[in-house]
C-alpha cells in the first residue's frame, strides 16, 4: 500500500469537466497528508493533451490512456483501466466525482477489487494516517462522520462541488497506459449526445404527460458549473413562467435552475433540477423564485455562497435560510430585476 | 421475457429520521415504503412486460417485514417477488447488498433486470453498475427512455443537455431516471389479487455466500457520529414588490457580483 491519492479525470467533448480539477486539487492535499504523490487518471481521446491542466493542480502524475473504446462503451473499459492500475499501484485513496459517470465506474472497480467505497460525501480530513468524511443525511440538516475500515485502497465519491478548485501551479509527468480491448458484452453508446428529438432550437422533446420539453437558451451552461443560477419553481405557474426566469438568467449570465416540482410538472426537464434527487450546485449567487425551500431542494443548494429568494407567502421555509428574502409577486419583481440588472450593466 | 425488477425498502421520505445507538438509521416498520425511484423501474417492467410478454419478478433485499413491501409493488402487478432475508444482512454496505442481489439473480432466469437509479434513504445511486459487474453484465444507466427489439435494448441515457444513445444485447441491467414513465396506482382488483402472489425468501445459506462478506461484518465502512449543522444567513427580509428589484440589485453590487 502506498501513500499516494489518486482522482479520477472526467473529459467532457474532449476538455476536462471543472470536477476533474476540483479532484484533482483535493487529491494534491490529501496526498500531501499522507506523504504520499497525487495523480490524476485520465480516460479518453486526447488524455495526454490535458496535463498540464491538472498539474496545475496540484498533482504530480497523470495516468493517460487514450482509445476510443473509452467514447463507444459506458463505464466498462474505463473501470477496467482503473482497476488493472490500483492493482499495480495500490493508491490508498482514490477520489470521483458526485456524477452519473463516476458512479458508474467506482461502483465497478469496488465490486471488482472488493474495495471499500463511500459515496455524497462533502469533506474528508486526513489526520495521523486516518480519513474522515463527512456525509450530509437527512436532506443536509445532519453531518454525518464516516470512517472506511479493512485493507486496500478506498474509493471516495464527492458530493458535487464538494471541493474547490486551487490552481498550485505545478506540473505532472504523464505515464502512458494502453487501453482495453472492446468488451464482449458491453453497453455500447450508439447515437449523437442530445439532438434525437431536438431539431427544433431549445426543444428537447415531450415529457411523459404529453407536454413539449423545451430548454432555455441560458442554462446551456453546465449547472452544476454556473457562477450565478436563477431557479424557478412551483410559484411560476407554469412553463411559460421559466420565460422570465429565462430572461434574467440571460442578462445575469446565469443558468437556469428548478424546484422538483416544476421538474415533476413537466415545466422544464429534469436536467434543470436542483435538491436532493437532482443537482448539488454551490454558486457564488442563488436566486430561487417562487421556491417554498422544502428540506430536499435545499440539500442541493444550501451551501451557495449568497442566497436571494423571491416568494409571495412570508411563511415560505426559504425564508428561513437565505441572505436576502422578497416577500412579493415574482411576476412583478422578476421583470423589474431583468431590467434594473441590464440597466447596471449599460446594456 | 423474464424480467426482473430490483426493489429496496426505504423510510418514507416525510418520516423523522434519526440514528439508533448503533449509528444505523432507525428503521420502523409503519414508515416503511417503496423507494420512491424503484417505482419507475416496477412501472418499465410492466410496460415492457405488456409489450413483450413474460414474467416480472420483484426482488429486494430487506428485513422479513418487507414482505408487506414487497406486496405493495405486486398490487401494481408482476407475478411474483423473492426476498432476500437473513439476520447476517443486517448493517449491509451498498457493496454487500450488490453482491447479495447478484447471487440472488443468478438463481433467477433473466432477460432484463430494471433498477431505480437511487435510493431515497442514502442516494449513494452505486448498487445498479455494481450487481453489473459482479455480474459480469452490461449496465444501460440512467435510462430516460426503453425500447426492447429482439435481443437488443436501446435507451437514452440521461445526460447534463440532452441525452446519449446506448444499446446492448440481452440479458441486460437498467436503470431508470424518473423521466422514463409515470407510474400508476394499484387499482382495488390489484391489491386483491397481490394477496395470491407467490413470495419466496431465500437465505444467505440458499445463496451460498458466506456471512462475513456481508452485513456489518462485511461492511467497509463505519459511522463514527452525527451533527446537526446549522448555517449563518444575512437574512434580510424586503416586503413588498415596489422598490424589490433595485434591493437585490444593490445587494449584488454590495457583495461584488455586479
Amino acid at each position: 500500500m502506498s501513500n499516494d491519492v489518486w482522482a479520477l479525470a472526467e473529459l467532457s467533448n474532449g476538455k476536462l469537466a471543472n470536477v476533474s480539477l476540483q479532484l484533482a486539487s483535493k487529491a494534491a492535499e490529501l496526498a500531501s497528508a499522507f506523504g504520499g504523490q497525487a495523480a490524476s487518471v485520465a480516460l479518453g481521446g486526447n488524455a495526454r493533451t490535458l496535463a498540464d491542466e491538472l498539474g496545475a493542480c496540484g498533482v504530480q502524475k497523470v495516468f493517460a490512456s487514450e482509445g476510443n473504446v473509452y467514447e463507444t462503451y459506458l463505464s466498462q473499459p474505463h473501470a477496467e483501466t482503473l482497476a488493472s492500475l490500483i492493482q499495480q499501484h495500490q493508491p490508498r485513496l482514490v477520489l470521483f466525482g458526485g456524477t452519473n459517470y463516476g458512479r458508474d465506474v467506482a461502483a465497478r472497480v469496488a465490486a471488482r477489487l472488493g474495495l471499500g467505497i463511500e459515496y455524497n460525501v462533502g469533506d474528508v480530513t486526513v489526520e495521523n494516517g486516518d480519513i474522515t468524511m463527512t456525509v450530509p443525511a437527512f436532506g443536509g440538516a445532519q453531518a454525518v462522520k464516516m470512517a472506511f475500515q479493512g485493507e486496500g485502497t478506498f474509493l471516495l465519491g464527492a458530493r458535487q462541488n464538494a471541493f474547490p478548485t486551487v490552481k498550485r501551479g505545478g506540473s505532472a509527468v504523464i505515464e502512458e497506459v494502453p487501453a482495453p480491448a472492446e468488451p464482449t458484452r458491453g453497453a455500447k453508446v450508439s447515437g449523437p449526445f442530445g439532438t434525437e428529438g431536438a431539431q427544433e432550437a431549445g426543444h428537447l422533446g415531450k415529457a411523459p404527460d404529453g407536454h413539449d420539453i423545451w430548454m432555455p437558451a441560458a442554462s446551456r451552461a453546465k449547472l452544476e458549473e454556473a457562477q450565478i443560477i436563477v431557479s424557478g419553481g412551483r410559484g411560476l405557474g407554469g412553463p411559460q413562467g421559466f420565460q422570465q426566469i429565462e430572461e434574467l438568467a440571460s442578462a445575469l449570465g446565469a443558468s437556469v435552475g428548478a424546484s422538483r416540482a416544476a421538474v415533476d410538472a413537466g415545466w422544464i426537464p429534469y436536467p434543470h433540477q436542483v435538491g436532493q434527487t437532482g443537482k448539488t450546485v454551490k454558486p457564488t449567487v442563488y436566486i430561487a423564485c417562487g421556491i417554498s425551500g422544502a428540506v430536499q431542494h435545499k440539500a442541493g443548494m444550501g451551501t451557495s455562497s449568497l442566497i436571494i429568494a423571491i416568494n409571495k407567502d412570508k411563511d415560505a421555509p426559504i425564508f428561513g435560510f437565505c441572505d436576502l428574502g422578497i416577500v412579493g409577486d415574482l411576476n412583478v419583481v422578476v421583470p423589474q430585476l431583468t431590467a434594473a440588472v441590464k440597466r447596471q450593466k449599460g446594456q | 421475457m423474464n424480467i426482473v425488477v430490483c426493489v429496496k425498502e426505504t423510510p418514507s421520505t416525510t418520516a423523522e429520521k434519526r440514528f439508533g445507538p448503533d449509528m444505523r438509521l432507525e428503521r420502523r416498520k409503519e414508515d416503511a415504503i417503496i423507494n420512491p425511484f424503484d417505482e419507475y423501474a416496477i412501472e418499465e417492467g410492466l410496460r415492457q412486460q405488456e409489450k413483450h410478454g413474460g414474467t416480472v419478478t420483484y426482488l429486494s433485499m430487506g428485513p422479513a417485514t418487507a414482505t408487506e413491501t414487497l406486496r405493495r409493488a405486486l398490487a401494481m402487478g408482476g407475478d411474483r417477488a423473492v426476498l432476500v432475508t437473513d439476520p447476517a444482512l443486517a448493517g449491509s454496505d451498498a457493496i454487500s447488498t450488490a453482491r447479495v442481489l447478484a447471487a440472488a439473480l443468478r438463481k433467477i432466469t433473466f432477460d432484463l433486470v430494471l433498477f431505480g437509479s437511487a435510493a431515497s434513504d442514502a442516494y449513494g445511486g452505486i448498487v445498479p453498475s455494481a450487481v453489473a459487474e459482479f455480474l459480469g453484465e452490461p449496465l444501460l444507466s440512467y435510462a430516460n427512455s426503453l425500447e426492447i427489439e429482439g435481443a437488443n435494448a436501446r435507451t437514452q441515457r440521461q445526460a447534463d443537455v440532452g441525452f446519449t444513445v446506448v444499446e446492448a444485447g440481452l440479458p441486460v441491467l437498467v436503470s431508470v431516471v424518473k423521466a422514463i414513465n409515470e407510474p400508476r396506482y394499484p387499482s382495488m382488483k390489484g391489491i386483491m389479487q397481490s394477496k395470491k402472489k407467490p413470495i419466496d425468501t431465500l437465505s444467505l445459506a440458499d445463496l451460498g455466500l458466506d456471512a462475513a462478506t456481508v452485513g456489518a461484518a462485511g461492511a467497509r465502512e463505519r459511522v463514527l457520529g452525527a451533527e446537526k449543522i446549522s448555517t449563518q444567513r444575512k437574512g434580510e427580509l424586503f416586503m413588498g414588490n415596489d422598490g424589490a428589484a433595485d434591493r437585490i440589485v444593490a445587494f449584488l453590487v454590495e457583495q461584488k457580483v455586479l
